[in-house]
């Protein structure tokens, strides 16, 4: 608070002073006074008037001071009525009071949409808990029936509700893992069993090359991704797999290539945005914007690097993603 | 023949499991009274338990447990939770193997066979039969009327598929995807290989008509 700020809001005092000082004034050039006195007494009132004001500006300015800095400083800012002291005036008293009340009100509406946001994940998972069983009953029938059209739909259905879980789970990843070592190789094996049926159906080749690193990290949420990502490959033309891993200094690169379309150069930047479609999602249909959104959420909060490489022009030599695992064990540094 | 308990609540998955496992010529037992099953389990002594970890009355983990404390018969759990946390929880209360729901047949099937394999395995080789062929698995060795001949880890795993199927279609795919569960990740060229390969092989044995391909639908012996 300025200055300037303050006397603007003392207008009526300065004015109801200046009137007086001015009667004096007149008063004492009236008497025929000298110059010296018609200016000094006059200009005395107004000084006393002034100072006066002093001790009030001095008190009103430290706290406003006080509260922008907090303010401008604080992250969550509707804690400010938690963090702010009680001033020692009047109106600021109130002002006090008022944000107190809103920000207890704030408080306690976030609390209700955090409860009812966790409420909503249990239900989620308890959902795609129950639904596994018939998922599970409806595939033994399709299998016992040797029904490949239903198998093939009925992995469709499970890719989904798979997403659904790590969607729901994305919000509080960091509660839900559990860090082991595993090697590359155990992590593209179990994926490329898990999915046998839908890749061999589209005839997609796989090759491997280089996997015997070991990791840190959780995999079944790495799985998903994976999963994700050789999704996306396959709905975007793929015939070729390419799974290989490279170790660096500090981390580990797990690359996985495909001889798909590619991605378009300016798209390349926004595909993990959620609901981008991007030209190829208009031309190949079917996109829904989620998978790889939710896969860079995942890992980031696995502590993973996620990196997208097409090459050339759109319709040319496919894409490269590039997961790269810290490491050391990623509980001595601070991503939690 | 091996027989296996089945612990499942949910009906449509017992009678499908019962008919997948006894189509690879296992002998399935069921229950419904989950709250005794430990002891039904005990009394029928099976060479394995499959076992659902969400049952009503009381919660798989338990009787896990409770059975492993009596007993050493080996357990397969199977559950949707699907979190790393969960497998090491039921393998910490001593299941021998752990499956998620929806499970792959495949790997349901290559798990219960690898865990009775190395419970009971017995110290003679069992050699698989048909038509005349005889393969040993242990060894790899195809023998025909008197003749053999050494067959690759791939060549011998589309044979023993084709055994077992005794005479009925096995598709390409059904091929590959028995391939594909052992990690040999291989394409549709691969296995057009492994098949001249195979056939070739055969014919040294004086078996060269026995694998028949069916156009549109697989092979068959």
């Amino acid at each position: 608070m300025s200055a300037g700020e303050f006397l603007r809001g003392r207008f009526f005092f300065l004015g109801l002073n200046l009137l007086p000082a001015a009667y004096f004034a007149l008063l004492l050039h009236l008497l025929g006074a000298g110059p010296g006195p018609t200016i000094f007494l006059p200009g005395l009132l107004l000084a006393l008037a002034l100072i006066s004001l002093v001790p009030e500006y001095w008190g009103k300015n430290r706290y406003y001071r006080e509260l922008r800095n907090i303010v401008a400083q604080l992250d969550k800012k509707h804690l400010l009525a938690e963090v702010v002291e009680r001033p020692d005036f009047g109106e600021g008293q109130i002002l006090y009071e008022t944000l107190r009340a809103a920000g207890k009100a704030m408080n306690d509406e976030i609390a209700r949409y955090r409860l009812s946001a966790a409420d909503y994940r249990e239900y989620i998972e308890l959902w795609v808990h129950e639904i596994k069983t018939p998922i599970a009953a409806a595939r033994l029938v399709g299998e016992n029936a040797r029904n490949a059209a239903a198998l093939a739909e009925l992995a469709k259905i499970e890719f989904f509700v798979e997403q659904a879980l790590f969607y729901a789970r994305s919000e509080t990843a960091e509660k839900d893992y559990l860090i082991r070592s595993v090697t590359l190789a155990e992590l593209v094996s179990s994926v490329l069993k898990n999915n046998a049926r839908f890749l061999i159906a589209h005839k997609i080749s796989v090759r491997l090359d280089a996997l015997e690193t070991v990791v840190f990290t959780d995999g079944k949420w790495v799985a998903f991704i994976l999963r994700q990502i050789i999704d996306n490959s396959v709905k975007y033309g793929c015939r070729a797999l390419f799974f290989e891993g490279r170790r660096h200094e500090n981390s580990v690169s797990l690359f996985v290539r495909d001889d798909g379309v590619g991605i378009p150069a300016q798209d390349i930047g926004r595909v993990c945005d959620k609901g981008f479609t991007g030209d190829n999602g208009r031309r190949f249909g079917r996109s829904t914007g989620l998978g790889l959104y939710l896969c860079q959420k995942l890992c980031r909060k696995l502590g993973l690097g996620l990196a997208f490489e097409s090459p050339g022009p759109a319709g040319s030599m496919g894409t490269t993603v590039e997961i790269v695992f810290p490491l050391k064990e990623p509980l001595d540094e601070n991503f939690y | 023949m091996y027989s296996i308990l089945l612990i499942e609540d949910d009906k449509t998955i017992r009678q499908e499991l019962r008919s997948l496992l006894e189509k690879y010529g296992y002998e399935v037992i069921t229950t419904d009274d989950f709250a005794g099953a430990v002891d039904f389990a005990l009394a029928q002594n099976p060479h394995l338990v499959l076992l659902d970890i969400n049952l009503p009355f009381s919660d798989g983990f338990r009787l896990c447990r409770e059975l492993r404390r009596q007993s050493s018969i080996p357990v397969v759990v199977v559950t949707s939770r699907e979190s790393e946390a969960d497998e090491l929880m039921s393998l910490h209360l001593g299941a021998d193997q752990f499956v998620t729901k929806p499970y792959n047949t495949e790997i349901l099937l290559a798990r219960i066979a690898g865990l009775l394999g190395r419970a009971y395995g017995t110290g003679a080789p069992r050699l698989l039969r048909f038509g005349g062929l005889v393969l040993d698995p242990e060894r790899g060795t195809l023998a025909f009327k008197g003749q053999s001949a050494e067959l690759t880890r791939n060549e011998m795993r589309i044979l023993r598929l084709l055994l077992e199927s005794e005479g009925r279609i096995v598709s390409r795919d059904d091929m590959m995807m028995a391939l594909w569960q052992s990690d040999v990740f291989v394409d549709d060229n691969t296995l057009t290989v492994n098949i001249g390969r195979l056939r070739a092989k055969l014919r040294s044995v004086g078996a060269g008509a026995a694998l028949k391909t069916r156009r549109g639908q697989g092979y068959s012996l």
